[in-house]
C-alpha cells in the first residue's frame, strides 16, 4: 500500500458521496410528488481498491401495489356509478316530507298521489267544473313527470356512452404509453442502466388504467410486465399493446341498446361478454347505461302503461276494443301494445286538456277518444259518478308490470310507483356507502404502498448529514495525505546532499 | 417491525382527515337546522318508498277530509229542508184533523194547500253551491217543474185527468156536483198515478233516482243525497195538489170529505217516510263527523311515522357538531405544529 493508493480510494470514496448525494436530492425532490415516486437507494460496494455506487434501486412492494391498483378501481367504478345515479335522483327530488305537510317531490309516486287527490276531490262534487280543470292539470303534471324523467334517464344513458368512448380512448393512449416505457425498461435492464425513474413512470400508467377498466399485472425477468382485465383479457403482452375498441352510439331512445366494449376482438362488457370485467370507470359506466338506467327505465314505462290502461274506455254502446282515455301517446289510435318507451311519450288527450281546447269535464263523463259510443254519462247528468268512481277504483286495483322492472310484478301503481323510489333510492345509497367505504379503502391502500416505498424527508436529511460528515472526513483524508507528501518531500529536501 | 412513514403520507392524512370532517360538519349542520336527514332519501334508501307511501296516506286523508266539509254541507242543507217540509206537513195535517166534518174552512185548507205546494216545490229546487241538492245525480236541472209555471205539464196533467174523468175543470161551478164516492174513485185511479213511476219523472221531476255516493273516510263511502224522487216527496205533492187544486172550497161535503181523509192518510204516511229520511241523512252525518275525527287521528298517527323515518335526533346532531368543531380545530393546531417539526429547521 502506497500514500498514492491511499489517495486514489479517498478520491472513489468524494465520487461516491457526490452519486449517493445525487440519489439522495432525487428523493428529496420526489417526497412532495404526487404521483407514484418511490424512495431510490444506492447500493454502495467496497473494494481494497475504494467504493463506488454499483446500482440503484428503488423501494418495491407488488402486494400493496397490487392491493392499490385493485382499490383504484373499485372505487372508479363506484364514483361512476354514483354520478350517474345522483343525475337519475333528480328524478325524486327531496323526498322529506315531515317538516312539510305535503312532500316536495317530484317523483311519480308523489305526482301520481297528487293527481288521486284531485281526482278524488272532483268524484267527491262531480258538477265542479274547477276541480275537473284542477285534475286534468294534475295528470299533465304526472304525465309531464314522467316525461322529464325518461328524458333523464336518456341523458344518463348518453353521457355513459359519451363516458364510455372517453374512457376507452384514454385507454389506448395509456396502452401506447406503457408500451414505450415497458421497452426503455426492458432495454435499460438489458444493459444495466438506472431504469428506476422509468418503473415509476409505468407505475404511474398502470395507477391510471387501473382508474378506467380493472387490470392485473404479471411481471417477467427481462423486467418487462403483462396486463390483463380483472376478468383475464389481455391487454399488454410480450410487449405489444392490444387496441381497444367501441363505437359509441349519440341518441338514446327506450329501445336503443349500446354497444359493447371490445379487446382485441373480445367483448368485455355488455350481454354478450364471456369475460366481463367488474371495475375501472368502464364497468361503472357499462353497468349505468346497461342495466340501471334500462331498469329505471322499465319501471317508468310501467307506471306509464299502467296510467294509460287505468284510464282506458270501453265500449257502452256495441262492441269495440278499449280506448285510450285521459291517458295517451301522441296519435294514437288504440291501446299501446308494448309499454317501452311509453314514459317518453305519455300526454294527456287534448279532448280533455283545456289549455289545448279540450274539455275536462270528458272525464266524468267519458267519451274522452270521441267516439260517442264511449260516452259513460248518457243522461248527461252533471254530477254523475259512476266513471270517476271508476277510474279510482282502477287506480287502485293491482295491474301486471313487466319482470323488466325488478321490482313486484303485480301492484296497485301507487305501489308500484312508490316501489320504484324504494328502488332508485336502494341504489343510491348502496353505492354512496359502497363509495365511501371503497374511498377509506383506497386512501388506507394508499397510505400503505407511500409508507412501503414512500419518501421520509426527515430520514433524508439525516442521511444527509451522514453524507456530509463522510464527505468532509474524505476531504480531511486528502488534505492530510497531501500534507503526508508535503512533508515526505520537503524532508528529502532538507537532507544534505 | 420496523416503523416507517413517508411524508407525504404525514400530511396527506390531516388533509383528508380534515376534508371529511369539514363535509361531516356541513351533513351535521344541515341536519340540525332542518331537523331532518340532509339526504332522507340516500338515508332511508329501500324504505324510501314506505315514506312517500306514508305521506301519500296523509294527504289522501287529507283530501277526503276536505271533500267531508263539502259533504257535510249538502246533508246539513238536506237536513234542514226534511225538517221544515216535515214541519209544514205537519201543520196543514193538523188543521185539516180540526176541521174534518165541516166545510166552513174549505177555502183556507185550499189556500194552505197551494202554499205549502208552492213551499215544497222551491223546497226540493233549493241548491248549495250552485247544484240542486234534491237532483240525485243531475244536479244541474231544477229537479222539480213549477207548479205554477206556464204551461206547467204537471198542472195540465192534472187537469185533463179531472175533466176526462168529471166533464168539466175544477174550476167550473159543477165541481159541487161531484159525489164523494166519484171523488174518491178519481182520487184512487186517476189522480194518484199522476205521483207515480213515468208520470212523476216525466211531469214532475227531472231529478235522477241514484243519489250522490261519497268517499267519507278511507274505507267508508256513504250516500250523501236525497233524491227529489223519494216517495215521500211524492205523497206531499199528491197531498198539497188534492187541497190545492181539486175545486176544493167548492166541493159537496162528501166529496170534501173523500178529498181530506184521502189527504190525512197520505200527510201521515209522508210525515213518517220523512222522518225516516231525517234519521237516515242523521246517521249519515254523524259518519261523516266521526270519520273526519278519526281520519283526523290517523293523520297524526301517520305524521309522526313520517317524521320517525325522517327526522335526526338534535340533541346527538348538536353533539355531534361540537365533537367535530374540537376534533377539526386540533387538526388545524396539528397542521401547523407538524409543519414546524421538521428536521430542515434545526440544521
Amino acid at each position: 500500500m502506497s500514500l498514492s493508493s491511499a489517495a486514489l480510494i479517498a478520491q472513489s470514496g468524494l465520487n461516491t458521496i457526490t452519486a449517493e448525494s445525487s440519489v439522495l436530492s432525487r428523493n428529496i425532490t420526489g417526497a412532495s410528488d404526487t404521483s407514484i415516486y418511490s424512495l431510490k437507494t444506492a447500493n454502495v460496494i467496497t473494494t481494497p481498491y475504494g467504493s463506488q455506487v454499483a446500482s440503484i434501486t428503488r423501494a418495491t412492494n407488488q402486494a400493496v401495489f397490487a392491493s392499490m391498483l385493485s382499490a383504484t378501481s373499485a372505487n372508479a367504478t363506484q364514483t361512476a356509478l354514483s354520478s350517474g345515479l345522483a343525475t337519475l335522483n333528480q328524478t325524486i327530488g327531496d323526498i322529506s316530507g315531515s317538516s312539510s305537510s305535503s312532500s316536495n317531490s317530484n317523483s311519480p309516486a308523489t305526482l301520481l298521489s297528487n293527481f288521486t287527490n284531485a281526482l278524488q276531490s272532483y268524484e267527491a262534487s262531480p258538477s265542479d267544473a274547477s276541480l275537473a280543470s284542477a285534475a286534468v292539470s294534475a295528470a299533465t303534471t304526472l304525465a309531464q313527470g314522467l316525461n322529464g324523467a325518461a328524458t333523464t334517464v336518456a341523458q344518463v344513458r348518453e353521457q355513459a356512452d359519451a363516458g364510455i368512448a372517453a374512457s376507452v380512448q384514454t385507454i389506448n393512449s395509456l396502452l401506447t404509453q406503457f408500451q414505450s416505457v415497458n421497452t426503455q425498461i426492458v432495454n435499460g435492464t438489458a444493459t444495466g442502466s438506472d431504469v428506476t425513474d422509468a418503473q415509476d413512470t409505468r407505475d404511474n400508467i398502470l395507477n391510471q388504467l387501473a382508474q378506467q377498466i380493472g387490470v392485473t399485472t404479471i411481471a417477467s425477468a427481462n423486467g418487462s410486465t403483462s396486463i390483463y382485465t380483472d376478468s383475464g383479457v389481455t391487454l399488454f403482452q410480450g410487449g405489444v399493446a392490444r387496441s381497444v375498441t367501441f363505437t359509441p352510439t349519440n341518441a338514446y331512445t327506450p329501445a336503443t341498446t349500446g354497444n359493447a366494449v371490445y379487446v382485441d376482438g373480445v367483448p368485455i362488457t355488455g350481454p354478450s361478454a364471456t369475460m366481463p370485467i367488474t371495475s375501472g370507470t368502464l364497468a361503472g359506466l357499462a353497468s349505468l347505461r346497461d342495466n340501471v338506467s334500462v331498469t329505471y327505465q322499465a319501471q317508468l314505462d310501467g307506471i306509464a302503461g299502467g296510467l294509460i290502461s287505468a284510464f282506458a274506455e270501453s265500449p257502452q254502446i256495441g262492441t269495440g276494443p278499449n280506448l285510450p282515455g285521459l291517458f295517451t301517446t301522441p296519435g294514437a289510435t288504440s291501446l299501446p301494445i308494448t309499454t317501452t318507451g311509453l314514459a317518453s311519450q305519455i300526454t294527456v288527450n287534448a279532448s280533455v286538456d283545456p289549455t289545448q281546447g279540450g274539455n275536462p269535464s270528458l272525464l266524468r263523463d267519458g267519451g274522452i277518444s270521441g267516439n260517442p259510443n264511449y260516452v259513460y254519462n248518457t243522461a248527461g247528468n252533471s254530477s254523475y259518478q259512476g266513471r270517476l268512481s271508476q277510474l279510482l277504483n282502477n287506480l287502485s286495483t293491482a295491474q301486471t308490470f313487466s319482470p323488466a322492472g325488478d321490482i313486484t310484478t303485480s301492484a296497485n301503481l301507487s305501489d308500484y310507483a312508490s316501489a320504484s323510489v324504494s328502488w332508485l333510492e336502494a341504489q343510491v345509497s348502496n353505492v354512496s356507502s359502497q363509495s365511501s367505504y371503497q374511498s377509506t379503502l383506497l386512501n388506507t391502500a394508499t397510505t400503505a404502498l407511500s409508507n412501503s416505498t414512500g419518501v421520509n424527508l426527515d430520514n433524508q436529511m439525516s442521511q444527509m448529514l451522514d453524507l456530509e460528515n463522510s464527505y468532509s472526513a474524505t476531504a480531511k483524508l486528502i488534505s492530510t495525505i497531501d500534507n503526508m507528501f508535503t512533508t515526505l518531500l520537503t524532508d528529502f529536501q532538507s537532507l544534505p546532499a | 417491525m420496523t416503523s416507517y412513514i413517508s411524508t407525504q403520507s404525514i400530511s396527506s392524512a390531516m388533509r383528508q382527515s380534515i376534508l371529511q370532517m369539514q363535509s361531516e360538519l356541513a351533513t351535521s349542520e344541515t341536519e340540525l337546522s332542518t331537523g331532518d336527514y340532509a339526504d332522507v332519501g340516500q338515508t332511508l334508501g329501500v324504505q324510501a318508498g314506505e315514506d312517500i307511501s306514508l305521506q301519500n296516506q296523509v294527504s289522501y286523508l287529507q283530501t277526503v277530509t276536505n271533500t267531508n266539509q263539502t259533504v257535510s254541507t249538502r246533508l246539513g242543507t238536506t237536513q234542514t229542508a226534511l225538517a221544515s217540509l216535515q214541519t209544514i206537513a205537519q201543520n196543514l195535517l193538523n188543521s185539516v184533523i180540526e176541521n174534518t166534518g165541516s166545510t166552513s174552512n174549505a177555502g183556507v185548507i185550499q189556500a194552505t194547500g197551494q202554499n205549502d205546494l208552492q213551499n215544497l216545490i222551491s223546497t226540493l229546487n233549493s241548491s248549495a253551491n250552485g247544484d240542486y241538492i234534491f237532483g240525485g245525480t243531475n244536479t244541474g236541472q231544477q229537479p222539480i217543474t213549477d207548479y205554477y209555471g206556464p204551461s206547467a205539464p204537471n198542472k195540465s196533467a192534472v187537469d185533463s185527468a179531472f175533466l176526462a174523468t168529471f166533464g168539466f175543470s175544477q174550476t167550473n161551478a159543477g165541481v159541487a156536483t161531484i159525489s164523494g164516492a166519484n171523488m174518491q174513485s178519481f182520487l184512487d185511479n186517476q189522480f194518484a198515478p199522476l205521483f207515480q213511476g213515468t208520470n212523476w219523472t216525466s211531469d214532475w221531476s227531472a231529478a235522477s233516482s241514484q243519489a250522490l255516493t261519497n268517499q267519507i273516510s278511507g274505507t267508508q263511502t256513504a250516500t250523501t243525497s236525497v233524491s227529489a224522487n223519494n216517495t215521500a216527496f211524492q205523497q206531499l205533492a199528491q197531498a198539497y195538489t188534492m187541497l190545492a187544486d181539486l175545486g176544493t172550497q167548492s166541493l159537496s161535503s162528501s166529496a170534501y170529505e173523500a178529498v181530506t181523509s184521502t189527504a190525512q192518510t197520505l200527510l201521515s204516511s209522508a210525515i213518517s217516510n220523512l222522518t225516516q229520511l231525517q234519521a237516515n241523512v242523521g246517521l249519515v252525518q254523524s259518519d261523516v263527523s266521526s270519520a273526519t275525527n278519526q281520519m283526523s287521528l290517523q293523520m297524526n298517527i301517520l305524521s309522526t311515522q313520517v317524521s320517525n323515518l325522517e327526522s335526526v335526533n338534535p340533541y346527538e346532531v348538536s353533539t355531534r357538531i361540537t365533537d367535530l368543531q374540537t376534533q377539526i380545530e386540533t387538526s388545524y393546531s396539528l397542521t401547523s405544529q407538524l409543519q414546524q417539526l421538521s428536521l430542515v429547521k434545526y440544521l
